[in-house]
């Protein structure tokens, strides 16, 4: 980007040239584009063409303000006609700036949080030349995209392509106890990485040497929250962390906490070196268990070069994979907001960014319906100035100048307004994020969003009240107000429109995560909690198990390598009767007796693993059912699975499909098998013991396990967790999406109802004389009533006509994004349908029951 | 008699200055330089259509150059009509400063 050819920079952006060739007179106008690229590439070759934008727009907003007011020697007295009409018509006056005042108060906040979610991983230097190496893999019925890589591809590319300037394999490690003299915490955000890593990613580093800070294989490097929390205020830098009570790790490195908006996170760095020597398989190409980044060349193109590679490695490599894959780069700058194979949270940006347009436009949509509606009251004024010599164009510039001058006041509270929500949108939002008023950028989209609000909103009624003929309104013969009445009635169908479709999709996006969550899991989620197999437990897990067994509170207990909910490994196995000819990538979890019971998954062809089979430990497996779709097997048992790390195995039962992760993804092949009761290589392979409790009786439980840990770990702190907790992790961000639009979704109604309060009241007002004469004439109280809202009504159904197929289209769109989706029920139409009438209703009817309720003295006596 | 406006002094003898180069670019570069300040291109714009209205200034257009990427420039030329101003200008300037120059350099 920072290379702009020459041809690039003299081009104006569209906007600005139309904008030189409008505000000035015509003739000048193309030359004037001319003069304006002249100086605009001068200063992109002077300086940077940010500064030269900034320079650009500067000139193009003073202008227009200066256009908008050059000429009108009148400013002083429409600016004292505006303050007048302020004080004059409080109550209208206050629905107009509350409204504006809260709609761009969202406008900003949303605004903020789609600049914080654009922002994710600039901070690294160079940023444009990173990438996350990606695989495409297709597997017979089944392609996908993912960012796991082998730690031997990310290796071989870089010795391979000299386009790579470096490559890094970067794998989160199990939870870790490091101990620091009497300070022993267990940390998650453990990593391994490639030495070179440092040089990819620029985390900042605050002591030691970025470059060489991990080539010792025993170097780790912390961040400054960890440096805090084991050293406090000493030099961490030489001083060792303990590494689960057996080695020495020497700390050669600080870096600055992560950033938020950083899609990475860490808290602690190792090198992968400890891993060659421990287990070197992990290193190879059966392994796909690596995120891999690259930083290329700077002329290197990402497109051409993965082509190349996706060829070399099929040519040299042809073991590389068992299937026929396609590797490509994303640029890190899309790591964060665009998941691999489409989707991901951009599509909260365009939502969130729509519904900031919609709570804008709804009140922008307020000041015109009461503008107009009010016109009558200022056609008097209209006539005048154009008797005594004003014309068009300066009514047009006067009510224009107003409606900015109405809007930079909403804009002031708004100031107000955001200053006090920010810190609860944020706690709801999960963000950081803070707002500096002085900023030069702030105050630059501040006056953009001022501009454009007051544009918008002000542009109907001053090219309206700009029409009026003066011989008219002063003859008297302005009908009160009713003109601009059938443009008033689309704005308020079109406000409602917008309302009730927002009410439908909150309502189908709450179904829709509710059935996420909740329903079908495949498995039981409650009154689960585990803890981690840690030391000695490991040794000791059946004799632990039967102790917990025995106590009365505890329902079963069971272990599993990691957690059900964690990424698995991955890995190819092949089958009897295999007639695809290529092999299935599966997961292999690895689990103890007695886990789909724990768990409540049912076993719906088969047996479970039993202990009174003694050849289950190495001869069995089970599979789950979407394993048997993939593999294609009529009878699935007895048939025998060929692994690529132990012997084959038979297929001893089938399992439930489970959703544990996400269900926005789709079920993965799982082949089980049962925790060997040796050590496997190094590692024990119970990682998470699960502990199903008795309903009434939690608390008592967790003691009884806490007795257990203390007895059998007694170097290390006591800790469990809630399973059901962990299950609903997965939809964090989406539940603080559905937060955040619900909020959203509410101010817009809120905003709405504002608008037709006013205008209930002025209809109500203007017509003061009529309700008189019909009540003398012998009018109802509710005929009155029906009267004042009969109309509003009509409005509100015709807006749910043109809202609900919209609503329909938009969210069929959004659930096509979820593997598995609610069904879009008709009474959800029905009811946003009928709640928007009666809000309408309730706001309408406050102003028909007060004038159904006035004396028709005092109305008739009126003026 | 008419005189004129202090922008539109400093247009009209920049463009005066600059000769067969009068067109927009250089005059502000000229006005900036030597008033010190910044000038935007529309003040320059506005000034020059007024000076054009009341015939002080006359312009053409160039011939397009690739330069500017197909978009002619367009000179400007001080008028009889402009000399007669600018010399009004001044005159009522000299009369005004007549005798009290001292004051600059007490």
């Amino acid at each position: 980007m920072n290379k702009i050819n020459t041809s690039e920079k003299r081009n104006l952006p569209r906007f600005v040239s139309w904008a030189i060739k409008h505000l000035l007179p015509g003739y000048l106008g193309h030359t004037a584009v001319g003069d304006y690229e002249e100086l605009y590439t001068r200063r992109i070759e002077q300086g940077s063409a940010g500064k030269a934008r900034m320079w650009l727009w500067g000139q193009i907003v003073t202008s227009l303000f200066f256009s908008l007011f050059w000429g009108t020697v009148m400013l002083k007295n429409y600016i004292k006609v505006a303050f007048r009409n302020l004080r004059r018509h409080k109550g209208f006056s206050f629905i107009n700036i509350a409204g504006l005042a809260v709609g761009m108060a969202c406008a900003v906040l949303i605004l903020l949080w789609v600049q914080d979610e654009l922002s994710y991983d600039r901070f690294h230097e160079d940023v444009e030349h990173i990438y996350r190496v990606v695989r495409e893999v297709h597997q017979p019925g089944h392609t996908f995209h993912t960012t796991y890589t082998s730690a031997e591809l990310c290796r071989v590319i870089w010795d391979e392509f000299p386009e790579i300037a470096a490559a890094a394999a970067i794998n989160g490690r199990p939870r870790v106890l490091f101990e620091h003299g009497n300070k022993a915490f267990y940390e998650e955000g453990l990593v391994q990485v490639d030495p070179v890593f440092f040089d990819i990613l620029t985390f900042t580093f605050v002591a030691g040497d970025p470059r060489s800070a991990l080539s010792d294989g025993n170097a780790i490097v912390i961040t400054e929250d960890i440096a805090k929390k084991y050293f406090g205020d000493e030099d961490p830098v030489g001083k060792t962390l303990t590494w689960n009570n057996w080695l020495d790790r020497r700390v050669t490195g600080v870096i600055e906490n992560i950033p938020p908006n950083s899609h990475i996170r860490f808290d602690l760095v190792i090198n992968t070196e400890q891993m060659r020597n421990s287990w070197p398989d992990g290193l190879g190409w059966e392994w796909n268990i690596f995120r891999s980044y690259v930083k290329l060349q700077k002329e290197a193109d990402p497109e051409e070069l993965g082509r190349k590679m996706t060829e070399a490695l099929d040519n040299k490599y042809p073991h590389h994979s068992k299937f026929e894959e396609r590797i490509y780069f994303q640029p890190l700058t899309q790591a964060h907001l665009y998941a691999v194979g489409g989707g991901g949270p951009i599509k909260y940006v365009y939502v969130f960014s729509l519904i900031a347009l919609f709570v804008l436009f709804i009140a922008c949509i307020n000041y015109m319906n009461l503008a107009t509606a009010r016109s009558a009251s200022r056609a008097k004024e209209v006539g005048l100035r154009k008797v005594v010599g004003s014309n068009r164009g300066q009514l047009t510039k006067q009510f224009l100048g107003e409606s900015l001058f109405f809007v930079f006041i909403a804009y002031l509270l708004s100031l107000v307004l955001i200053k006090i929500f920010l810190p609860v949108f944020n706690q709801i939002a999960g963000k950081t994020m803070n707002i500096n008023f002085g900023d030069a950028r702030f105050i630059f989209v501040s006056l953009a969003i001022i501009f454009f609000t007051g544009t918008v909103a002000g542009s109907y009624p001053a090219l309206y009240l700009s029409t009026f003929s003066a011989a008219q309104v002063l003859k008297g013969h302005m009908s009160s107000g009713l003109k601009g009445a059938s443009f008033r009635r689309v704005l308020v169908v079109t406000q409602f429109a917008l309302s009730v479709g927002l009410i439908i999709c909150t309502a189908v996006v709450h179904q829709q995560l509710d059935f996420l969550r909740n329903k079908e899991l495949g498995f039981d989620k409650e009154n689960i909690v585990y803890i981690p197999v840690k030391e000695n437990l490991g040794d000791n897990y059946w004799a632990a198990k039967t102790r917990l067994l025995q106590n009365p509170h505890i329902v079963s207990v069971t272990a599993k390598d990691r957690l059900p909910t964690k990424a698995f490994d991955l890995g190819m196995i092949d089958w009897d009767e295999n007639n695809q000819g290529e092999k299935l990538e599966v997961e292999f979890p690895w689990v103890d007796y007695d886990y789909f019971e724990t768990m409540n998954m049912e076993i719906i062809d088969g047996r479970d693993f039993s202990l009174a089979f003694s050849s289950d430990m190495e001869e069995a497996a089970i599979v789950n059912e979407e394993a048997v779709k993939r593999m294609g097997l009529e009878s699935p048992l007895g048939k025998r699975i060929i692994f690529p790390d132990s012997e084959p195995r038979h297929i001893i039962g089938v399992v439930k499909n489970a959703h544990f992760r996400s269900r926005q993804y789709e079920i993965v092949p799982e082949v089980y098998r049962l925790i060997p009761d040796y050590n496997y290589g190094e590692f024990n392979l119970y990682g998470v013991m699960l502990i199903k409790l008795r309903g009434g009786s939690i608390e008592e439980g967790i003691v009884a396990v806490e007795e257990m840990w203390e007895e059998v770990n007694p170097h290390y702190p006591f800790e469990y967790h809630f399973f059901d907790a962990e299950v609903d992790e997965f939809y964090r961000g989406e539940l603080k999406m559905r937060t955040i639009s619900d909020y959203f979704s509410l101010l817009a109604i809120l905003i709405s109802c504002l608008g037709l309060f006013g205008l209930a009241s002025f209809m109500a007002e203007r017509r003061t004389k009529e309700i008189g004469v019909r009540k003398v004439l012998g009018a109802s109280g509710g005929h009155i009533v029906r009267l004042l809202s009969g109309e509003f009504v009509k409005w509100i159904v015709i807006a749910n006509a043109i809202a609900w197929p919209a609503a329909y289209l938009a969210l069929n769109a959004w659930l096509a994004n979820y593997a598995y989706r609610v069904e879009i029920e008709w009474w959800v139409f029905l009811l946003s349908g009928a709640l928007a009438l009666a809000i309408a209703f309730l706001t309408v009817s406050y102003q028909a029951f007060k004038s159904a309720r006035t004396d028709p003295v005092d109305a008739l006596r009126y003026e | 008699m008419k005189i004129l406006t202090r922008a539109e002094e400093l247009i009209l003898l920049a463009i005066w200055r600059l000769a067969e180069e009068a067109y927009c670019v250089p005059i502000l570069d000229q006005v900036q330089e030597v008033s010190g300040k910044k000038w935007t291109l529309g003040s320059i714009y506005i000034t020059l259509h007024r000076l054009e209205k009341r015939h002080y200034v006359e312009s053409e257009l160039g011939s397009p150059t690739a330069q500017r990427g197909g978009k002619s420039k367009r000179f400007y030329q001080v008028t009889p009509a402009g000399i007669e101003v600018l010399r009004n200008t001044h005159e009522v300037e000299k009369a005004m400063w007549d005798g009290i120059e001292g004051i600059l350099y007490e």
